[in-house]
């Protein structure tokens, strides 16, 4: 890899990597880093909302697509070994992850500290590839770019979605999930690079067999996918990335990391898409 | 702010509204003036706990029944039924008989876009706009799901691009309010706070693409989406946002024309605002060929 970045370097090509939020779709985003490995290409800045965040720093700590694909896999194989390892490290019991005030809602920091790898324990400054988060302040309504600092609670930030992990607060700032306010973010790393990458991995509304009226719950789900599309569909109007790709995974629900081997296969004709279109791209500017 | 427009004379060449704001275009479009439009509102919204009342009998379901069993229904509400109580009996009911050419923003769940609906059944079309996912069941017209127009256009001027000289956009989608000295704001507000979030975040995107002519971001953050009750708080915190409407009007008016109304709406006293707070910005106006 370090060949490969030097080698990158050395033709001058930056190249911006965006990896948008969407829970377990975004287990997707896995197959697209490996692009960048199998390409010998080294992304010079890699921005992350949500999961794209997780999966976006678990690559800038050093950590490679095939590893990335390893761990994820054996992690969430099978709901057994899940549990098993998930109670292992609850040190405090499932008591620390619930709070008296906001019963029912996970405290990501905490959640996030006993599942994430070693190596994403550090400052953003440690990382290997200069990384970006995005969060949303809840009362300002505004976008927040989280590029300093412990990486894991900017990350749980990142990845606050409401009803299911607690805000965090940050400087001051009540922070949640990215999503609310840059669902894809490649407009930050935009005049960063040469080549922007983004990947997009919004769900969409699953239709009920027979044409019945989606469930209390799915039309929630489904309307605040649709204020993402929206969201994006309005950014892509202002500006757009050099390759935006879409991985076939709408139709996976938020919380499918069991199904994540389904996911991963499902992302695979987007990889080969990727890895054609970006082959491409730096053969042009190269 | 549409009191604006019958203080001034100044009849709307067209209008586009979602949600509450199709409710509302529906009424003036109909050639109600706004102040009965007003009155009407503060009638029917101070019977609410009637309402409430006549709505789940009309359900002849039990209150608890639907209560306990909510994650398992469809939604609450029939927004045809709802509508039928807001709105003043002399709304049109087509889109054919209305005074002043109207376009209602929903949203195509499964296509996940927004339609525009100009024709056939009015009131359809204004339940399809507000129907608010998880409170409302979303309406069905020609083969299409359609639920709240604020999914995908929470502010529709840009629908209006090229149907008129002069577009003023009215934005009432708010920020929500720091509750107290609390950092964390309770599970149940995130969730309804965090689509009022991206609303606002659409309509800061697609201003940065094409502007109106006039924006108003009426200063009602203090109020939830629910809040119907607090017409009356409500009215008042918009009073200084109109007078800035009317200024604003005024001022573009002098430079461009409009058709005028026939002197039947008597200009009426108002209120001047409390305070002054900026709550207008004049944006650059749009390109146009």
């Amino acid at each position: 890899m370090l060949d490969a970045g030097a080698k990158s370097q050395k033709c001058g090509q930056r190249i911006a990597v965006a990896l948008g939020g969407g829970s377990a779709r975004g287990l997707a985003h896995v197959p697209m880093l490996e692009v960048f490995d199998e390409l010998g290409v080294r992304p010079s800045v890699i921005a992350g909302t949500s999961m794209g965040a997780i999966c976006g720093a678990a690559y800038a700590a050093g950590l490679t697509g095939a590893e990335m694909r390893e761990q994820l896999t054996a992690l969430f194989a099978n709901r057994a070994y899940f549990f098993k390892r998930f109670a292992g490290k609850l040190r405090g019991g499932f008591s620390a992850l619930w709070s008296a005030r906001t019963p029912g809602v996970v405290d990501p920091v905490t959640l996030f500290e006993m599942l994430l790898p070693e190596a994403m324990r550090c400052d953003f400054a440690a990382l290997k590839i200069p990384f970006l988060a995005i969060a949303a302040d809840f009362y300002a309504i505004e976008q927040v770019v989280l590029d300093e600092g412990p990486l894991i609670p900017a990350l749980a930030a990142s990845s606050a979605l409401p009803s299911l992990a607690r805000p965090v607060v940050l400087g001051g700032r009540t922070l949640i999930d990215g999503g609310f306010v840059n669902p894809v973010p490649y407009d930050v790393v935009l005049d960063r690079a040469d080549i922007t990458v983004a990947v997009d991995v919004t769900g969409t509304p699953r239709r009920r067999p027979g044409g019945r009226l989606p469930r209390t719950l799915e039309a929630v789900t489904g309307s605040t996918q649709i204020l993402f599309h929206s969201l994006t569909r309005a950014k892509l109007k202002a500006a757009a990335p050099h390759i935006l790709i879409r991985p076939g995974v709408g139709a996976f629900g938020a919380m499918d990391y069991f199904k994540v081997e389904a996911i991963l296969a499902a992302a695979q004709p987007a990889k080969e898409d990727l890895k054609r279109k970006l082959s491409q791209a730096l053969a042009r500017i190269g | 702010m549409l009191e604006v427009f019958d203080e001034l004379g100044l009849k709307p060449k067209v209008i586009a509204g979602t949600s509450i704001g199709a409710v509302f275009g529906a009424a003036y479009a109909s050639g109600l003036s706004a102040t009965l439009i007003r009155a009407h509102a503060e009638e029917a919204l101070s019977q609410r706990l009637d309402i409430a009342r006549q709505l789940l009998s009309a359900r002849s379901e039990p209150v608890l029944k639907f209560l306990n069993f909510l994650p398992l229904r469809s939604a609450l509400l029939k927004p045809e039924a709802v509508l039928e109580f807001m709105l003043p009996s002399a709304v049109a009911r087509d889109f054919a008989e209305l005074k002043i050419p109207l376009k209602i923003i929903a949203t195509d769940y499964y296509g996940q876009e927004q339609a525009i609906l100009s024709e056939g059944s009015l009131r359809t079309a204004v339940a399809a706009s507000m129907a608010l996912p998880a409170l409302f069941t979303p309406v069905t017209i020609s083969g299409r799901m359609l639920m709240d127009g604020g999914l995908t256009n929470p502010l529709p001027f840009d629908i209006l691009r090229g149907d008129a000289d002069i577009t003023v956009a009215v934005d009432v989608s708010g920020a929500p309010v720091m509750p107290g000295k609390r950092p964390h704001p309770s599970a149940f507000a995130v969730l309804m706070a965090s689509s009022q979030i991206m609303q606002r975040t659409i309509v800061r995107q697609k201003l940065m693409v094409a502007q109106p002519d006039i924006y108003i971001d009426v200063e009602v953050d203090a109020y939830n989406v629910l809040d119907f009750h607090r017409f009356k708080d409500i009215m008042a915190a918009a009073a200084p946002a109109k007078e800035q409407l009317r200024r604003q009007l005024e001022r573009v008016l002098t430079t461009e024309t409009l058709d005028a109304l026939p002197s039947q709406s008597v200009p009426q006293a108002v209120a001047p605002p409390s305070r002054a707070v900026p709550l207008l910005r004049r944006l650059p106006p749009v390109n146009r060929d």
